[in-house]
């Protein structure tokens, strides 16, 4: 679980990296988030997420980290097609929900 | 002629692609059971382990003999480079000769 | 100039569009059905409303076993699948008369289910062998999955902009939309598309990369496999008959060898003979790799003579891709991950065909074969999900005790995809499309609840089991898309014939 929001979370900033999407995905962040810096930080979070889910007690979270991959990654994407207004909200409410159920679990 | 334009119709051109096609679909099968045989008499461990090495290493020998099939400057020379890979991988492995046991 | 484009990108595209198209509508009813078989056993349920009835591993194998020494003597072969977590029946493939049959047997009485039916077996066997003879099915399975890793290979080398194109996706813009769509799909999964197209060849390699083994053990097949599964004795029968000795302490002493964990095959060669083999296989489900241990006993007596636990790394690597492409150790979220890739897989595929025609037309008004090409990807992508639909339904309408019901649902599940294609290349695409995806909304509406579908729906949530639910709420879902689909193809058909007019008048 953890190992999937980070890995969520990486993806994500690696697409608000880019100059079309900034507006859209950082959008007050932005200033303050510089493009360089939204890339490290995304790799870093992607390089992180792989590492914990190879160390993870279960041989089988490393092919739920390469399967996670498309589910991320399509939400993004189809977020940023038919509804970028919505989107940041989106991501905020599912962090917030990720964390709550790791906390209650 | 154009210098650098491509001509798509006539005959020149489909013989090209034909000969490129047959090197990249029956060549490059030629060349991975070539590499398959190769491999598995080379290998070190036991007969199954070198099969299976030698069997997966064919798989990715495919798509890499059909590209060249058609990334090579010209026909011939498509067929040239799975002729020689298949003589040099047959080869070995025929020299090699069958594993003891 | 001997070059078939200006560039390595353009060669690439060509190739990568040529390798696709040629193998596109095989590459798609295998993609479509590999895709349905991460779910097997549950369509296997949801096809066998009735067949509740459960036990436990072993009770259910002996159960079998007696039912088959009955009623399956002078065989040749049994070979059995224990229930599980997600399958309730023994799948039963054995040798009938000289002809292989298969059956679910109840797992408390041993006996056939009610319903004959192959269940989700039909989408696995569809997968790779493309309803064709053996080894032909195969052979073209094999064929396509290579052309599919080369489409793969050099799709990846003509993206130019692999990274920047990641998160792009602009709809309504007629070809770029399709691009834009066709790379998305094939992208964003590119890892899982991969794996299961490398993997898919190791499955079969036995037939279409032999020559390893030709190289290191000439005709000795035997040895081969041996050296394979050291575990799994095959020898020939003796000729003599003799009684199998009693299966659940040879169950339960395989299951100790495995250090706990579960077996799932169960195959007996020669059950009625003196030489008679039993060999049990560790369950599938327990790790990645598939096949990783068996113990083989002595049918008359029970006596333990073959085992093996894979230790070998060039073995386990085997055993791990072969696992990967059947992913029954994957449950939970993991095989809803499968099923995603392969959905991807299967609409990059269709997508693909369909960018090839569009982008022609935006050029030119189509030739003759690419306006063949574009009926015929009304007939594929449209009319085997069709088949798929009918297949369903036949299995609620067809009465129960009907003979070769299994082979009848099948029969007609084909015929259906037939009739849609013949369809689909008599009339242009614009009646083709809105009529075929119209009957796949009718037919995926229906198939929930023909045939007591609405008893059998109230009858699970009763017992709390899922699966017919989930089942029913996917099949209405895919109506629901197949109906926004004919309003989507025939409201865009509508707009640019008012733009003409428009145009015209002005």
């Amino acid at each position: 679980m953890t190992f999937a929001m980070i890995e969520f979370l990486g993806l994500y900033l690696l697409a608000a990296s880019m100059h079309s999407h900034r507006g859209v995905l950082l959008g007050g962040w932005r200033s303050i988030a510089t493009p360089r810096a939204t890339v490290i930080l995304g790799w870093s979070l992607l390089a992180l997420s792989f590492a914990l889910a190879v160390a993870g007690h279960r041989p089988t979270d490393i092919v739920t980290w390469f399967g996670l991959l498309p589910l991320a990654c399509g939400a993004i994407l189809l977020g940023l097609s038919f509804a970028p207004h919505l989107i940041r909200a989106f991501v905020v409410a599912g962090l917030a929900g990720g964390l709550a159920a790791m906390v209650l679990h | 002629m154009a210098a650098r334009a491509v001509d798509r119709r006539g005959w020149r051109y489909r013989g090209n692609v034909a000969a490129r096609v047959l090197a990249a679909t029956v060549g490059a099968y030629g060349v991975a059971s070539c590499l398959a045989m190769a491999v598995a008499r080379l290998g070190a461990g036991g007969r199954i382990d070198a099969v299976i090495a030698g069997t997966l290493c064919a798989y990715l020998a495919v798509p890499a003999v059909a590209i060249w099939a058609f990334l090579a400057r010209g026909p011939w020379r498509a067929w040239g480079g799975v002729i020689v890979l298949a003589v040099l991988f047959g080869g070995l492995a025929w020299m090699i000769g069958p594993p003891a046991r | 100039m001997s070059a078939i484009r200006e560039g390595m990108r353009q060669v690439m595209a060509w190739l990568h569009g040529w390798t696709g198209l040629v193998l596109g509508w095989v590459l798609f009813v295998m993609c479509l059905a590999g895709t349905m078989s991460v779910f097997k056993p549950e369509i296997s349920r949801w096809m066998r409303p009735e067949a509740t009835a459960s036990a436990g591993r072993v009770e259910a194998i002996a159960a079998a076993t007696n039912w088959l020494a009955s009623n399956a003597r002078g065989s040749t072969g049994w070979y059995l699948t224990a229930p599980d977590d997600r399958a309730n029946n023994v799948e039963a493939t054995y040798d009938h008369g000289g002809e292989y049959v298969a059956r679910a047997l109840d797992p408390v009485s041993g006996a056939p289910v009610a319903r004959e039916t192959l269940g989700g077996e039909f989408f696995y066997r569809l997968h790779f062998e493309l309803q064709l003879p053996y080894p032909w099915g195969r052979w073209l399975a094999s064929i396509a999955a290579l052309a599919m890793l080369t489409a793969l290979v050099t799709g990846i080398i003509a993206h130019r902009r692999i990274f920047r194109d990641f998160f792009t996706f602009r709809p309504r813009k007629g070809q770029r939309s399709w691009l834009d769509g066709h790379n998305a799909l094939g992208v964003l999964a590119l890892p899982f598309h991969l794996m299961i197209t490398f993997s898919g060849l190791v499955t079969l390699a036995s037939l279409n990369m032999p020559w390893g083994i030709v190289a290191n053990y000439g005709n000795d097949l035997a040895a081969a496999f041996h050296d394979l599964t050291p575990g799994a004795v095959d020898r020939p029968a003796a000729g003599r008959p003799a009684t199998l000795a009693p299966i659940a302490p040879m169950l339960r002493e395989a299951e100790r060898r495995f250090g706990g964990a579960p077996f799932s095959r169960v195959s007996l060669a020669n059950p009625g003979d003196a030489a008679s083999v039993v060999t049990v296989y560790r369950s599938d489900a327990a790790q990645i790799g598939a096949t990783m241990a068996e113990v083989s006993f002595d049918g008359p007596s029970g006596r333990v003579i073959g085992a093996w636990s894979e230790a070998r790394p060039a073995v386990g690597t085997y055993a791990v891709i072969y696992g990967l492409h059947m992913g029954r150790f994957a449950n939970g979220v993991l095989r809803w991950l499968y099923f995603l890739g392969g959905a991807m897989l299967t609409l990059a595929v269709a997508s693909g065909m369909i960018l090839w025609v569009v982008k022609r037309r935006e050029r030119a008004p189509l030739s003759l074969a690419n306006r063949i090409v574009e009926r015929f990807n009304v007939g594929i992508i449209a009319g085997v999900p069709i088949g798929v639909a009918a297949y369903l339904c036949a299995n609620r309408l067809l009465r129960v005790g009907l003979i070769d019901r299994a082979q009848q649902e099948v029969t007609i599940a084909l015929d259906a995809a037939g009739i849609a294609l013949l369809a689909a290349l008599a009339v242009p695409p614009r009646l083709g499309w809105p009529l075929l995806l119209g009957v796949l909304a009718l037919l995926c509406f229906a198939a929930p609840v023909v045939g007591g579908g609405l008893s059998y729906l109230s009858q699970a949530l009763g017992r709390g089991d899922a699966v017919l639910p989930v089942a029913d709420a996917l099949l209405i879902g895919v109506a629901l898309a197949a109906s926004v689909g004919v309003r989507t193809v025939t409201r865009r058909r509508s707009d640019t014939r008012r733009t003409v007019r428009a145009r015209a008048i002005a």
